[in-house]
């Protein structure tokens, strides 16, 4: 088979992997951080508004992107969705149940089914445990194998799963490189069966051949279990690659919504342009032609906000009434959602 | 334009109880005046041991310089005592690091930060000194300078910081600007707009620089020539061009092909090197890379293959660098 050949049949299998059917529904979530001040009385003198009114849907088998600098609240809306922060305000739904509304007893069923994978391949793994206990637990804790040999048959399939050799099942972290690490975090959020996984930077803090490894792993897991993703990185180059659909935040906001190409070879609002000029494409003349239109200015506080639109302080194409008119996120295209009055 | 910097088979060895690790072991390079070089690989490929041991700071013990030479501006950094050596540091050839946190002092306020690199290096009073920084603020794109002198590096943001560090390097007009990762910790914007001011500057004052970086991104916009390295050693060199639309080497190769393109719709799965870097204290006489390469033949086993021409500006380390093309496709 030749290369286009490969590469074309590889593209119907991404593009068709996912249904209409909704797994999991976000509505207007809000998580806002209070700051506090004084040694014995914590008066609330004001709040961080890490995800201020955050909606979207994502579909099952899909893989959605969540792409944002610093500060812009992906992390946390990722966070709010497994109910590791509780939600201000606003509904999570999954398969139509809410989730901010359930007890720590009811959402046990759900953590089964939800997992979620971090950056940090250093430090979400428990220096003090092997390898083969960090991924055995979870399935203790939730008495899905009790029997201890069942379970290590178990913890060697999954490391093979996740191209590990059987023997890390005997190591400790420490003695593994960053993107072994990051495996054995993989393999202990596929320990549970999960029908949905958080990837929140997940290849992030990897070199770039390490890094193209997992993402073809993550890939590979997605297919075989029909796994569906929220996808968090600052990386726009990954992001276009893994994801289905992409969602652009900025300051705790939803600034753009749309299908992966469509975001990328048409977007409409001045900050995710922004974002796209400012990366650098590993093409030298191509590099060279571009004009590296770079946006002025630094992200605000989320303590304090900018009044209306939160990025017209830095947006070339800010009217007036930028400063007044939060903008309403609409749908200006099938699929293709911005909150920006200018487009 | 005439050479700057030339480093001669440089060799920066860790004695450890493990062993001794070879973290760069035999590295050539050149950089013109005036001239962008930028220095490419993954974790552990001595790329920051190469710059570190050009300013001569590799912590002793474990660490040492064993062999070779870096000819800067006609004298030899390594035969310096410490004290000429200090003098040059800061002054001659400034430093960028990756973390603007810890590269700044927490307790001392931006001006002195700023002043004391001045007046350790020239003639100048404390007063012309105060002045000299506010005009470095200013040329770095802070606003209100007189005001930041005062502040202490908290009170400012990632990008604000990473400015103040290039005031810093730019402070005594150096000939060479030695950058490591000097965005990787910033965002997206905010490292377009460091880049943007430090290729601006540096073209302006006629500084050359030194870039160390692991996105290929980052190469192709600035740099005017590039050093591939893996495991203690440049497997290529050549220019922008040359390395990115024909690589020589199948790790850069691999390289080019490990990273998503953000300009370009999803062809197919991403064809990333098998494997991982080797550990630095077992290499062998063959060549580091062969574990991983899809190329290697028996005599990639026995001998390393040396940096040789390629075409006029382009070398490679690779016994089957000539057949590359061919067995790729």
């Amino acid at each position: 088979m030749s290369t286009t050949d490969a590469a074309v049949r590889d593209d119907a299998q991404f593009r068709g992997t996912h249904s209409d059917e909704v797994l999991v529904e976000v509505k207007d979530l809000k998580m806002f951080f209070p700051v506090t001040e004084g040694v014995f009385i914590h008066r609330v003198v004001a709040h961080v508004k890490a995800v201020n009114g955050v909606s979207f849907q994502i579909k099952k088998g899909e893989t959605l992107g969540l792409v944002g600098e610093s500060g812009c609240g992906k992390t946390t809306t990722g966070r709010c969705m497994i109910q590791l922060e509780q939600a201000t305000s606003g509904e999570i739904l999954y398969q139509g149940t809410d989730l901010t509304k359930l007890d720590s007893q009811e959402m046990i069923d759900y953590r089964k089914k939800i997992q979620i994978i971090f950056q940090d391949p250093f430090s979400s793994l428990n220096p003090r445990m092997t390898i083969g206990d960090i991924i055995g637990e979870p399935m203790k804790v939730h008495g899905i194998i009790d029997d201890p040999t069942e379970r290590r048959q178990r913890v060697l399939e999954l490391l093979a799963k996740c191209g590990l050799k059987a023997n890390f099942a005997e190591r400790y972290p420490h003695e593994m490189s960053g993107g072994q690490r990051q495996r054995v975090g993989i393999a202990r959020a596929l320990a549970m069966n999960p029908e949905f996984i958080i990837c929140d930077e997940a290849v992030s803090a990897l070199d770039v051949s390490i890094q193209a490894q997992v993402i073809n792993l993550l890939e590979d897991l997605r297919e075989e279990f029909g796994l569906t993703y929220l996808f968090i990185s600052h990386d726009l180059s990954v992001i276009r690659h893994i994801c289905h659909r992409v969602a652009v935040m900025y300051l705790g906001n939803m600034v753009e919504l749309a299908d992966c190409d469509e975001l990328y070879d048409n977007p409409l609002h001045p900050y995710t342009q922004a974002l796209l000029e400012a990366v650098p494409i590993p093409d030298p003349d191509l590099e060279k032609a571009r004009a590296h239109k770079i946006v002025k200015g630094e992200i605000p506080s989320p303590m304090n906000p900018p009044t209306g639109c939160v990025f017209h302080p830095r947006c070339e194409k800010a009217v007036a009434s930028c400063s007044q008119n939060v903008p309403e996120f609409r749908e200006v295209k099938p699929g293709h959602w911005v909150a920006c009055t200018e487009v | 334009m005439a050479t700057l910097l030339e480093i001669e088979n440089l060799q920066t060895h860790f004695f450890t109880s493990a062993g001794v690790v070879k973290a760069v072991d035999g590295v050539s390079y050149t950089v013109d005046e005036g001239e962008t070089v930028a220095v490419v690989g993954e974790s552990g490929c001595g790329k920051s041991v190469t710059a570190m041991s050009i300013l001569r700071l590799i912590p002793w013990p474990p660490g040492k310089i064993v062999g070779g030479s870096i000819k800067f501006d006609g004298q030899d950094l390594l035969q310096l005592t410490e004290e000429e050596m200090r003098n040059i540091r800061g002054r001659d050839i400034g430093m960028i690091f990756q973390e603007p946190m810890t590269s700044l002092n927490p307790v001392l306020t931006i001006g002195l930060q700023l002043t004391e690199t001045l007046m350790a290096h020239t003639d100048i009073t404390a007063k012309k000194a105060n002045e000299r920084a506010v005009e470095l603020l200013g040329m770095v794109g802070i606003s209100e300078p007189e005001r930041r002198l005062v502040q202490y590096p908290h009170h400012l943001s990632g990008g604000m910081r990473q400015r103040v560090v290039i005031a810093m390097a730019l402070s005594c007009d150096p000939k060479l600007i030695i950058a490591d990762e000097p965005t990787t910790a910033l965002d997206v914007t905010i490292q377009a707009q460091i880049l943007e001011l430090m290729k601006d500057l540096t073209k302006r004052l006629g500084v050359a620089m030194i870039v160390i970086t692991h996105n290929l991104g980052v190469v192709a916009r600035y740099a005017d020539r590039v050093n591939v390295m893996y495991a203690g050693r440049i497997i290529e060199s050549g220019s922008a061009q040359d390395i990115y639309y024909n690589p020589k080497h199948p790790y850069t190769l691999a390289l080019l092909k490990s990273v998503p393109r953000m300009d370009q719709a999803r062809q197919a799965k991403l064809d990333p090197v098998d494997g991982q870097p080797p550990d630095l204290s077992q290499l062998d006489a063959g060549c580091s890379f062969r574990a991983r390469c899809r190329f290697a033949t028996a005599k990639c086993a026995q001998e390393y293959p040396a940096l040789e021409k390629v075409s006029d500006t382009q070398y490679a380390a690779c016994w089957e660098k000539d057949n590359l093309e061919e067995k790729a496709s």
